[in-house]
């Protein structure tokens, strides 16, 4: 092989493996920037994003429990030893080191004691609470961390540790996050075996889109001409897909 | 071809560590080693001092990771003046010193040529840098009584990468100048101030993390104990680790730097006539 054909073979290979690495490194670094969806696991079965003057709450869960990913502002802080919440003081007991993150306990005790002790002086253990069912209750506990700056995770510890391993492992949220994107009041995704549905709520409507991977939706053809009576808007439906606005007057209409 | 490669290799190799550099290079990492050990005895009890009073409250895993933190953050600068050492006169030596006459008319392939010098200048880096790493272990150990692994593979792993980008880097501006000091100084100025020049520019005015440059990429080896991002200015602080999409982002853009800039060397060097 002569000089020329050996180094047109070599800059042919290398670009063959810079072009699409560079395409892949490109598409990584819009992953990689640090936000909610980066912390939400890919598998959970739900996921509701409530948008409020500004801010986005993230509430979701999974076969592990739930977790709300919440912005630290003057309503909810942390301090070194307690969350303040709505000027709730609530001690935060350190709980473990997982997988990189300081994570924090708090009891449903101390919760619910900080919130009375605010609202009247009053401690919950002046209550005569014979309940065992309560009792239990209020030993229950929740755990959060801060999974980056300004920002809270709280949930249950099963689901606190899927969030910090679907950060760890990139099995998070960045490839679905498309599905809750939108700047409404509202967005919603739920994934089971069977059915992925998600959409969003505005002040006029809700938009639906439902798809199967399994079965057949097509028998609601006989319930479309009774959806538009109510005022419903079928955008599309086939045996895998129904797609939908729903107008919030026609809610309203029902009751 | 390959026995040829090993015989280069092994050659330049040894060229390498006997050389006045590898030395100068040896002393520089064991003064950094001995400067980052007094750090870490007299500083790990007042560590979180460093830290914004919110989280004053640090664990001993974190008090520890913050310690190797500060040891990779000073780990990620060595590699520089290492490969630019070795392998900032790796090719234009042998123009100005017209040694060229002699190697490139000997019955080797050019790209073999360059390919073991490459290799040889990267082994010899990787050694030169052990030093440094060997005293980080130790420290910690001493100090703190265990060590995160997990995390020190990671960066260790991180910095083989970096190391390979950036001997490719150099290699290549080597094989554009005759004279040594033009491919010592251009090496230094792109690196500590072209790339930072504008990392800073495309950050403070287009809000935008250049990933894809070399020293951007390089804190990765900080950055997987805690994702403090050195050469970009903000307020956002929280003591979490980098995440795997993080990791796999800089290994790739290590891989393209390799690549690219080796790929051209070789179409360079192969083009060359000594004159």
């Amino acid at each position: 092989m002569n000089s020329k054909m050996k180094l047109l073979v070599i800059v042919i290979v290398a670009a063959a493996i810079i072009i699409p690495a560079s395409i892949y490194a490109y598409n990584l670094y819009l992953t990689t920037q640090v936000g909610p969806a980066n912390f939400i696991p890919s598998n959970s079965t739900f996921v509701l994003k409530i948008n409020q003057n500004g801010s986005s709450y993230y509430i979701f869960g999974s076969d592990k429990g739930f977790a709300i990913l919440t912005p630290i502002n003057s309503e909810i802080q942390m301090q070194k030893s307690n969350l303040t919440f709505n000027n709730t003081s609530i001690p935060l007991t350190k709980y473990a080191n997982i997988g990189g993150f300081e994570v924090y306990q708090i009891t449903l005790y101390n919760i619910i004691d900080g919130y009375l002790t605010n609202q009247s002086s009053r401690y919950l253990s002046s209550y005569p609470i014979n309940d065992q069912f309560i009792q239990n209750l209020t030993n229950e506990s929740l755990y959060l961390y801060e999974p980056y700056s300004n920002h809270l995770i709280v949930g249950t510890l099963g689901e606190i540790k899927n969030t910090i391993y679907a950060y760890n492992h990139g099995t998070n949220f960045s490839n679905k996050y498309k599905y809750i994107s939108s700047k409404g009041l509202a967005e919603f995704y739920i994934n089971s075996n069977n059915e992925t549905i998600w959409g969003n709520i505005s002040n006029t409507s809700i938009y639906v889109f439902v798809h199967l991977t399994n079965g057949n939706i097509s028998q609601l053809y006989n319930e479309t001409s009774y959806l538009r009576d109510l005022g419903v808007k079928v955008i599309k439906l086939n045996s895998s897909t129904l797609e939908l606005i729903i107008p919030v007057s026609s809610i309203s209409k029902q009751f | 071809m390959s026995s040829n490669f090993f015989n280069i290799y092994s050659h330049y190799f040894r060229n390498y560590y006997r050389s006045k550099s590898f030395y100068l290079i040896l002393i520089i990492v064991a003064l950094a080693s001995v400067l980052m050990s007094y750090l870490t005895f007299k500083y790990s009890n007042r560590v979180s001092e460093m830290l914004p009073s919110r989280l004053i409250s640090l664990s001993k895993v974190n008090s520890e990771l913050l310690m190797m933190y500060l040891w990779a953050y000073i780990m990620s600068s060595l590699p520089v003046f290492a490969s630019v050492f070795f392998s900032s006169p790796a090719i234009s030596s042998e123009i100005e010193m017209r040694t060229g006459y002699f190697v490139f008319s000997q019955p080797v392939d050019r790209t073999i040529l360059v390919l073991a010098k490459y290799m040889a200048a990267v082994t010899v880096t990787i050694i030169s840098l052990l030093v440094y790493a060997f005293s980080e272990v130790i420290s910690i150990i001493y100090v703190y009584g265990f060590i995160e692994y997990n995390q020190l593979l990671w960066s260790m792993a991180m910095l083989i990468l970096f190391i390979l980008a950036l001997t490719a880097f150099t290699f290549l501006l080597s094989s554009i100048f005759n004279k040594n000091l033009y491919a010592y100084i251009t090496s230094f100025v792109v690196y500590f101030v072209i790339f930072y020049a504008v990392n800073l520019i495309l950050y403070l005015l287009y809000n935008y993390n250049a990933f894809f440059l070399l020293n951007n990429a390089a804190t990765i080896i900080e950055r997987v104990y805690i994702n403090i991002n050195p050469t970009i200015f903000t307020s956002n602080f929280s003591l979490n680790p980098a995440g795997i999409n993080d990791i796999i982002l800089s290994s790739v853009v290590f891989v393209i730097y390799t690549i690219a800039c080796l790929v051209g060397a070789i179409v360079v060097v192969e083009n060359k006539e000594v004159q």
